[in-house]
Protein backbone atom coordinates (compact mmCIF):
# COMPACT_ATOMS: atom_id res chain seq x y z
CA UNK A 1 0.00 0.00 0.00
CA UNK A 2 1.62 3.36 -0.42
CA UNK A 3 0.54 6.35 1.74
CA UNK A 4 -2.05 7.54 0.36
CA UNK A 5 -3.89 4.26 0.93
CA UNK A 6 -2.73 3.91 4.39
CA UNK A 7 -4.03 7.29 4.82
CA UNK A 8 -7.16 6.55 3.35
CA UNK A 9 -7.56 3.45 5.38
CA UNK A 10 -6.68 5.19 8.01
CA UNK A 11 -10.03 7.61 7.94
CA UNK A 12 -11.85 4.80 6.78
CA UNK A 13 -11.08 2.68 10.21
CA UNK A 14 -11.62 5.82 12.14
CA UNK A 15 -15.07 7.03 10.65
CA UNK A 16 -16.18 3.68 9.53
CA UNK A 17 -19.07 3.76 12.76
CA UNK A 18 -20.22 6.85 10.72
CA UNK A 19 -20.30 5.80 7.47
CA UNK A 20 -22.08 2.75 7.79
CA UNK A 21 -24.72 4.41 10.70
CA UNK A 22 -25.63 6.52 7.93
CA UNK A 23 -25.76 4.53 4.96
CA UNK A 24 -27.61 2.06 7.42
CA UNK A 25 -30.10 5.13 7.94
CA UNK A 26 -30.91 5.63 4.33
CA UNK A 27 -30.84 1.64 2.97
CA UNK A 28 -33.85 -0.06 2.67
CA UNK A 29 -32.41 -3.53 3.54
CA UNK A 30 -29.30 -5.08 4.38
CA UNK A 31 -27.53 -5.74 0.54
CA UNK A 32 -28.65 -1.75 0.18
CA UNK A 33 -26.55 -0.88 2.66
CA UNK A 34 -23.63 -2.72 1.79
CA UNK A 35 -23.92 -0.54 -1.66
CA UNK A 36 -24.41 2.40 0.11
CA UNK A 37 -21.18 1.51 1.96
CA UNK A 38 -19.41 0.50 -0.94
CA UNK A 39 -20.42 3.49 -3.08
CA UNK A 40 -19.68 6.12 -0.06
CA UNK A 41 -16.38 4.78 -0.26
CA UNK A 42 -15.55 5.09 -3.90
CA UNK A 43 -16.49 8.75 -3.53
CA UNK A 44 -14.43 9.31 -0.47
CA UNK A 45 -11.65 7.71 -1.90
CA UNK A 46 -12.21 9.97 -5.16
CA UNK A 47 -12.41 12.91 -3.22
CA UNK A 48 -9.57 12.32 -0.26
CA UNK A 49 -6.80 13.83 -2.59
CA UNK A 50 -8.64 17.00 -2.79
CA UNK A 51 -9.66 17.22 0.87
CA UNK A 52 -5.83 16.80 2.28
CA UNK A 53 -4.90 19.94 3.84
CA UNK A 54 -8.63 20.31 5.02
CA UNK A 55 -9.58 20.81 8.86
CA UNK A 56 -12.62 19.57 10.12
CA UNK A 57 -12.65 15.58 8.49
CA UNK A 58 -15.70 14.33 10.18
CA UNK A 59 -17.70 17.12 8.38
CA UNK A 60 -16.56 15.86 5.00
CA UNK A 61 -16.68 12.17 5.60
CA UNK A 62 -20.54 13.44 6.80
CA UNK A 63 -21.35 15.25 3.33
CA UNK A 64 -19.50 13.31 1.07
CA UNK A 65 -21.70 9.97 2.74
CA UNK A 66 -25.22 11.67 2.72
CA UNK A 67 -24.60 12.93 -1.03
CA UNK A 68 -24.04 9.53 -1.95
CA UNK A 69 -26.40 8.14 -0.37
CA UNK A 70 -28.91 10.95 -1.88
CA UNK A 71 -27.53 10.43 -5.21
CA UNK A 72 -27.44 6.47 -4.69
CA UNK A 73 -28.48 4.74 -7.57
CA UNK A 74 -30.80 2.24 -6.36
CA UNK A 75 -31.15 0.42 -10.26
CA UNK A 76 -27.98 -0.80 -10.22
CA UNK A 77 -27.38 -3.93 -9.11
CA UNK A 78 -25.53 -5.27 -6.06
CA UNK A 79 -21.78 -5.51 -6.18
CA UNK A 80 -19.92 -8.26 -5.69
CA UNK A 81 -16.99 -6.21 -3.98
CA UNK A 82 -17.80 -6.06 -0.42
CA UNK A 83 -14.98 -4.63 1.67
CA UNK A 84 -16.63 -3.88 5.31
CA UNK A 85 -18.57 -6.85 6.25
CA UNK A 86 -20.48 -6.77 10.12
CA UNK A 87 -19.90 -9.98 12.69
CA UNK A 88 -23.69 -9.62 13.83
CA UNK A 89 -25.97 -9.39 10.77
CA UNK A 90 -28.69 -8.82 13.33
CA UNK A 91 -27.91 -5.41 14.86
CA UNK A 92 -28.80 -4.50 11.06
CA UNK A 93 -32.27 -6.46 10.64
CA UNK A 94 -32.70 -6.76 14.66
CA UNK A 95 -33.66 -10.56 14.72
CA UNK A 96 -32.90 -12.87 17.89
CA UNK A 97 -30.21 -10.10 18.75
CA UNK A 98 -31.49 -9.05 21.87
CA UNK A 99 -32.93 -5.05 23.04
CA UNK A 100 -30.06 -3.51 21.61
CA UNK A 101 -30.75 -4.17 18.22
CA UNK A 102 -34.27 -3.85 18.76
CA UNK A 103 -33.89 -0.62 19.72
CA UNK A 104 -31.70 0.16 16.61
CA UNK A 105 -34.47 -1.22 14.63
CA UNK A 106 -36.88 1.81 16.26
CA UNK A 107 -34.35 4.16 15.08
CA UNK A 108 -33.43 3.19 11.84
CA UNK A 109 -37.51 2.71 11.67
CA UNK A 110 -38.39 6.29 13.07
CA UNK A 111 -35.79 7.71 10.87
CA UNK A 112 -36.44 5.67 7.75
CA UNK A 113 -39.68 7.37 8.01
CA UNK A 114 -38.66 10.47 7.59
CA UNK A 115 -38.09 12.12 4.06
CA UNK A 116 -34.04 12.09 2.37
CA UNK A 117 -33.60 15.94 4.19
CA UNK A 118 -35.03 15.50 7.16
CA UNK A 119 -33.20 11.69 7.63
CA UNK A 120 -29.80 14.15 6.90
CA UNK A 121 -30.47 17.08 9.37
CA UNK A 122 -31.29 14.36 11.94
CA UNK A 123 -28.35 12.20 11.42
CA UNK A 124 -26.55 15.34 11.67
CA UNK A 125 -28.23 16.88 14.76
CA UNK A 126 -27.73 13.39 16.67
CA UNK A 127 -23.97 13.10 15.74
CA UNK A 128 -23.84 16.52 17.88
CA UNK A 129 -23.15 18.92 14.93
CA UNK A 130 -23.36 22.55 15.25
CA UNK A 131 -26.12 24.40 13.65
CA UNK A 132 -23.89 26.18 11.41
CA UNK A 133 -22.07 22.77 10.82
CA UNK A 134 -25.70 21.36 9.44
CA UNK A 135 -26.46 24.36 7.44
CA UNK A 136 -23.32 24.10 5.46
CA UNK A 137 -23.60 20.76 5.48
CA UNK A 138 -27.08 20.46 3.65
CA UNK A 139 -26.88 23.65 2.50
CA UNK A 140 -29.60 25.29 4.12
CA UNK A 141 -29.92 28.64 6.16
CA UNK A 142 -29.44 27.71 10.34
CA UNK A 143 -32.93 29.47 10.85
CA UNK A 144 -34.21 26.54 8.63
CA UNK A 145 -32.07 24.18 10.26
CA UNK A 146 -33.76 24.84 13.72
CA UNK A 147 -37.60 25.12 11.60
CA UNK A 148 -36.66 21.62 10.07
CA UNK A 149 -35.82 20.30 13.44
CA UNK A 150 -39.10 21.32 15.02
CA UNK A 151 -41.19 19.94 12.39
CA UNK A 152 -39.25 16.54 12.75
CA UNK A 153 -39.62 16.62 16.44
CA UNK A 154 -43.66 16.53 15.71
CA UNK A 155 -43.54 14.33 13.58
CA UNK A 156 -41.48 11.94 15.71
CA UNK A 157 -43.60 12.50 18.60
CA UNK A 158 -46.27 11.54 15.76
CA UNK A 159 -44.70 7.96 15.62
CA UNK A 160 -43.90 7.51 19.12
CA UNK A 161 -48.09 8.42 19.62
CA UNK A 162 -48.77 5.93 17.08
CA UNK B 1 -29.76 23.00 36.35
CA UNK B 2 -29.92 19.37 35.61
CA UNK B 3 -32.69 17.70 34.20
CA UNK B 4 -32.66 13.80 33.85
CA UNK B 5 -33.13 11.92 30.44
CA UNK B 6 -35.85 10.24 30.38
CA UNK B 7 -34.68 6.50 29.05
CA UNK B 8 -34.56 2.46 30.23
CA UNK B 9 -31.90 3.67 32.73
CA UNK B 10 -33.39 6.85 34.29
CA UNK B 11 -32.35 6.20 37.77
CA UNK B 12 -28.79 6.28 37.02
CA UNK B 13 -27.41 9.46 38.13
CA UNK B 14 -24.51 9.78 35.51
CA UNK B 15 -27.32 10.01 32.51
CA UNK B 16 -28.55 13.17 33.74
CA UNK B 17 -27.42 15.89 31.28
CA UNK B 18 -26.05 19.77 31.64
CA UNK B 19 -29.68 21.39 30.24
CA UNK B 20 -28.11 25.23 30.80
CA UNK B 21 -25.47 23.91 28.03
CA UNK B 22 -28.13 22.03 26.41
CA UNK B 23 -30.52 25.25 26.06
CA UNK B 24 -27.23 27.34 24.77
CA UNK B 25 -26.22 25.00 22.48
CA UNK B 26 -29.55 24.69 20.84
CA UNK B 27 -31.14 28.52 20.81
CA UNK B 28 -32.84 28.19 18.08
CA UNK B 29 -34.41 25.16 18.15
CA UNK B 30 -37.05 25.80 20.12
CA UNK B 31 -38.68 28.56 22.50
CA UNK B 32 -37.78 26.79 26.36
CA UNK B 33 -39.60 27.68 29.38
CA UNK B 34 -38.26 30.14 32.01
CA UNK B 35 -39.30 28.30 34.92
CA UNK B 36 -39.39 24.07 34.87
CA UNK B 37 -42.45 23.98 36.69
CA UNK B 38 -43.92 25.27 33.42
CA UNK B 39 -42.35 23.19 31.28
CA UNK B 40 -44.53 21.68 28.69
CA UNK B 41 -45.16 18.17 28.53
CA UNK B 42 -45.67 17.37 25.13
CA UNK B 43 -41.98 19.94 24.64
CA UNK B 44 -39.94 17.60 27.42
CA UNK B 45 -41.68 14.39 25.74
CA UNK B 46 -40.03 15.61 22.56
CA UNK B 47 -36.79 16.73 23.58
CA UNK B 48 -36.73 12.98 25.69
CA UNK B 49 -36.81 11.41 22.32
CA UNK B 50 -34.56 12.93 20.49
CA UNK B 51 -32.40 12.70 23.69
CA UNK B 52 -33.27 8.95 23.53
CA UNK B 53 -32.28 8.61 19.68
CA UNK B 54 -29.56 10.43 20.37
CA UNK B 55 -27.57 7.81 23.04
CA UNK B 56 -28.85 4.99 20.86
CA UNK B 57 -27.03 6.32 17.68
CA UNK B 58 -24.12 6.98 20.02
CA UNK B 59 -24.56 3.05 21.12
CA UNK B 60 -25.56 1.77 17.57
CA UNK B 61 -21.63 4.03 16.70
CA UNK B 62 -20.23 2.38 19.32
CA UNK B 63 -21.23 -1.18 18.64
CA UNK B 64 -20.54 -0.58 14.86
CA UNK B 65 -16.86 0.10 15.34
CA UNK B 66 -16.70 -2.79 17.31
CA UNK B 67 -18.21 -4.84 15.13
CA UNK B 68 -17.43 -3.92 11.41
CA UNK B 69 -14.03 -5.53 9.99
CA UNK B 70 -12.32 -3.95 6.86
CA UNK B 71 -11.32 -7.01 4.82
CA UNK B 72 -7.93 -5.64 3.06
CA UNK B 73 -8.49 -7.31 -0.41
CA UNK B 74 -11.89 -5.88 -1.11
CA UNK B 75 -10.45 -2.43 0.24
CA UNK B 76 -7.72 -2.20 -2.11
CA UNK B 77 -9.67 -3.59 -4.85
CA UNK B 78 -12.30 -1.09 -3.93
CA UNK B 79 -9.98 1.99 -3.83
CA UNK B 80 -9.03 0.90 -7.19
CA UNK B 81 -12.22 0.70 -8.82
CA UNK B 82 -13.98 3.51 -10.07
CA UNK B 83 -16.44 1.65 -12.22
CA UNK B 84 -19.34 2.45 -10.20
CA UNK B 85 -18.88 6.41 -10.80
CA UNK B 86 -21.81 7.74 -12.66
CA UNK B 87 -19.55 10.13 -14.26
CA UNK B 88 -17.70 7.36 -16.05
CA UNK B 89 -20.34 5.38 -16.95
CA UNK B 90 -22.11 8.87 -18.46
CA UNK B 91 -18.27 8.59 -20.67
CA UNK B 92 -18.66 5.03 -21.31
CA UNK B 93 -22.53 5.96 -22.61
CA UNK B 94 -20.95 8.29 -24.78
CA UNK B 95 -18.39 5.56 -26.67
CA UNK B 96 -20.75 3.45 -26.39
CA UNK B 97 -23.40 5.76 -28.78
CA UNK B 98 -20.49 7.28 -30.98
CA UNK B 99 -19.53 3.38 -32.08
CA UNK B 100 -23.11 2.89 -32.83
CA UNK B 101 -23.80 5.97 -34.33
CA UNK B 102 -20.68 5.26 -36.76
CA UNK B 103 -20.52 1.73 -36.81
CA UNK B 104 -24.14 0.81 -37.32
CA UNK B 105 -25.60 2.53 -40.42
CA UNK B 106 -22.55 1.48 -42.96
CA UNK B 107 -23.64 -2.28 -41.18
CA UNK B 108 -27.41 -1.96 -42.40
CA UNK B 109 -26.23 -0.12 -45.60
CA UNK B 110 -23.45 -2.67 -46.75
CA UNK B 111 -24.20 -5.91 -45.38
CA UNK B 112 -28.13 -5.39 -44.63
CA UNK B 113 -28.38 -3.78 -47.81
CA UNK B 114 -31.30 -1.15 -46.27
CA UNK B 115 -32.19 1.89 -47.82
CA UNK B 116 -30.44 5.47 -47.75
CA UNK B 117 -33.39 7.17 -45.95
CA UNK B 118 -33.45 4.41 -43.32
CA UNK B 119 -29.77 4.28 -42.75
CA UNK B 120 -29.88 8.02 -42.74
CA UNK B 121 -32.57 8.00 -39.87
CA UNK B 122 -30.46 5.62 -38.07
CA UNK B 123 -27.46 7.85 -38.27
CA UNK B 124 -29.09 10.98 -37.00
CA UNK B 125 -30.98 9.58 -34.10
CA UNK B 126 -27.79 8.17 -32.79
CA UNK B 127 -26.14 11.76 -33.34
CA UNK B 128 -28.81 12.92 -31.86
CA UNK B 129 -28.00 10.98 -28.72
CA UNK B 130 -24.65 11.07 -28.87
CA UNK B 131 -25.61 14.82 -28.30
CA UNK B 132 -27.80 14.20 -25.51
CA UNK B 133 -25.36 11.88 -23.59
CA UNK B 134 -22.24 14.46 -24.62
CA UNK B 135 -24.15 17.68 -22.92
CA UNK B 136 -25.11 15.37 -19.65
CA UNK B 137 -21.52 14.60 -19.07
CA UNK B 138 -20.55 17.75 -19.48
CA UNK B 139 -22.87 19.73 -17.44
CA UNK B 140 -22.18 16.88 -14.56
CA UNK B 141 -18.32 15.77 -15.03
CA UNK B 142 -17.30 19.53 -14.52
CA UNK B 143 -18.55 19.59 -10.89
CA UNK B 144 -17.46 17.34 -8.59
CA UNK B 145 -21.18 16.71 -6.63
CA UNK B 146 -19.67 14.67 -3.47
CA UNK B 147 -17.92 18.35 -2.57
CA UNK B 148 -21.47 20.39 -2.75
CA UNK B 149 -23.56 20.79 -0.21
CA UNK B 150 -26.53 18.30 -0.18
CA UNK B 151 -28.93 20.31 -1.49
CA UNK B 152 -27.17 21.06 -4.44
CA UNK B 153 -26.44 17.52 -5.18
CA UNK B 154 -29.74 16.45 -5.03
CA UNK B 155 -30.66 19.67 -7.51
CA UNK B 156 -28.13 17.99 -9.67
CA UNK B 157 -28.87 14.32 -9.74
CA UNK B 158 -32.65 15.07 -10.25
CA UNK B 159 -31.94 17.38 -13.26
CA UNK B 160 -29.27 14.12 -14.38
CA UNK B 161 -32.50 12.16 -13.60
CA UNK B 162 -35.05 14.40 -15.26
CA UNK B 163 -32.57 14.58 -18.55
CA UNK B 164 -32.40 10.59 -18.36
CA UNK B 165 -36.65 10.30 -18.21
CA UNK B 166 -37.10 12.86 -21.30
CA UNK B 167 -34.57 10.63 -23.25
CA UNK B 168 -36.38 7.80 -22.50
CA UNK B 169 -39.33 8.66 -22.39
CA UNK B 170 -40.05 11.31 -24.97
CA UNK B 171 -37.13 10.41 -27.32
CA UNK B 172 -36.02 6.82 -26.94
CA UNK B 173 -39.04 4.86 -27.08
CA UNK B 174 -40.81 6.65 -29.91
CA UNK B 175 -37.62 6.24 -32.21
CA UNK B 176 -37.42 2.44 -30.80
CA UNK B 177 -41.48 1.88 -32.21
CA UNK B 178 -40.48 4.25 -35.46
CA UNK B 179 -37.19 2.47 -36.54
CA UNK B 180 -38.34 -0.48 -35.45
CA UNK B 181 -41.23 -0.78 -37.68
CA UNK B 182 -39.25 0.88 -40.75
CA UNK B 183 -36.58 -1.58 -39.98
CA UNK B 184 -40.00 -4.46 -40.15
CA UNK B 185 -41.05 -3.08 -43.15
CA UNK B 186 -37.59 -3.07 -44.78
CA UNK B 187 -36.38 -6.55 -44.16
CA UNK B 188 -40.17 -7.89 -45.39
CA UNK B 189 -39.60 -6.42 -48.29
CA UNK B 190 -36.20 -8.00 -48.68
CA UNK B 191 -37.57 -11.25 -47.76
CA UNK B 192 -39.27 -11.17 -51.60
CA UNK B 193 -42.99 -13.22 -50.68
CA UNK B 194 -45.30 -13.75 -53.29
CA UNK B 195 -47.67 -10.51 -53.50
CA UNK B 196 -51.01 -12.96 -54.20
CA UNK B 197 -50.69 -15.23 -51.07
CA UNK B 198 -51.79 -14.58 -47.23
CA UNK B 199 -48.01 -15.43 -46.00
CA UNK B 200 -46.88 -11.64 -47.00
CA UNK B 201 -49.12 -10.80 -44.53
CA UNK B 202 -48.95 -13.73 -41.57
CA UNK B 203 -45.34 -12.88 -41.46
CA UNK B 204 -45.93 -9.03 -40.47
CA UNK B 205 -48.52 -10.40 -38.18
CA UNK B 206 -46.74 -12.88 -36.48
CA UNK B 207 -43.66 -10.02 -36.19
CA UNK B 208 -45.91 -7.10 -35.26
CA UNK B 209 -47.76 -9.86 -33.07
CA UNK B 210 -44.50 -10.39 -31.12
CA UNK B 211 -43.40 -7.24 -30.68
CA UNK B 212 -46.90 -5.72 -29.70
CA UNK B 213 -46.89 -8.17 -26.78
CA UNK B 214 -43.56 -8.11 -25.80
CA UNK B 215 -43.44 -4.78 -25.34
CA UNK B 216 -46.77 -4.79 -23.28
CA UNK B 217 -45.22 -7.42 -21.13
CA UNK B 218 -41.90 -5.94 -20.66
CA UNK B 219 -43.15 -2.11 -19.95
CA UNK B 220 -45.13 -3.13 -17.59
CA UNK B 221 -42.63 -5.07 -15.40
CA UNK B 222 -40.67 -2.13 -15.98
CA UNK B 223 -43.09 0.11 -14.85
CA UNK B 224 -43.57 -1.37 -11.72
CA UNK B 225 -40.43 -2.37 -10.79
CA UNK B 226 -38.12 -0.25 -11.59
CA UNK B 227 -40.13 3.25 -13.21
CA UNK B 228 -42.92 3.83 -10.48
CA UNK B 229 -40.60 3.26 -7.36
CA UNK B 230 -37.73 5.44 -8.72
CA UNK B 231 -40.50 7.99 -9.88
CA UNK B 232 -42.01 8.26 -6.31
CA UNK B 233 -38.48 8.60 -4.59
CA UNK B 234 -37.92 11.09 -7.30
CA UNK B 235 -41.39 12.64 -6.01
CA UNK B 236 -40.02 12.48 -2.82
CA UNK B 237 -36.55 14.77 -3.10
CA UNK B 238 -38.74 17.09 -5.08
CA UNK B 239 -41.09 18.20 -2.77
CA UNK B 240 -38.64 18.33 0.06
CA UNK B 241 -36.34 20.31 -2.27
CA UNK B 242 -39.39 22.83 -2.83
CA UNK B 243 -40.35 22.78 0.75
CA UNK B 244 -36.48 23.65 2.05
CA UNK B 245 -36.48 26.34 -0.50
CA UNK B 246 -39.75 27.95 -0.10
CA UNK B 247 -38.83 28.16 4.05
Amino acid sequence: MDHKEQQFTKLVQEQKATIYSVCMMFADERTETDDLVQDALIHLWEGFESFEGRSNIKSWVYRVTLNSCISFDRKRKHTDLVSIELADPGLLNGADSGSDAKQYRMLHERIQKLGPFDRAIILLWLEDMSYDEIAAIVGITVKNVSVRLMRIKEQLKQMSNN
Amino acid sequence: MDIRVLNQEKDEPEKTIDMQNYLEKNENMEQLPNNQDDMNTNNQNNTDELFEMKQQMKQLQAELNKQTKLREEGFKKLMKSRTNSFKNREFANIILVAIVAFGMPPILYFCQHHSIPFCLFTFLFFLFGLGWEIKIWKQFHLQNMMELDLLTTAKNMQQYRKLNRIWLNQIGLPFVFVWGSWYLYELIGQMDLPEDSHTKWIVIGAFAGCIVVGGIIGGLIGYFTFYKPQMKLAQEMIDQIKDLEQE
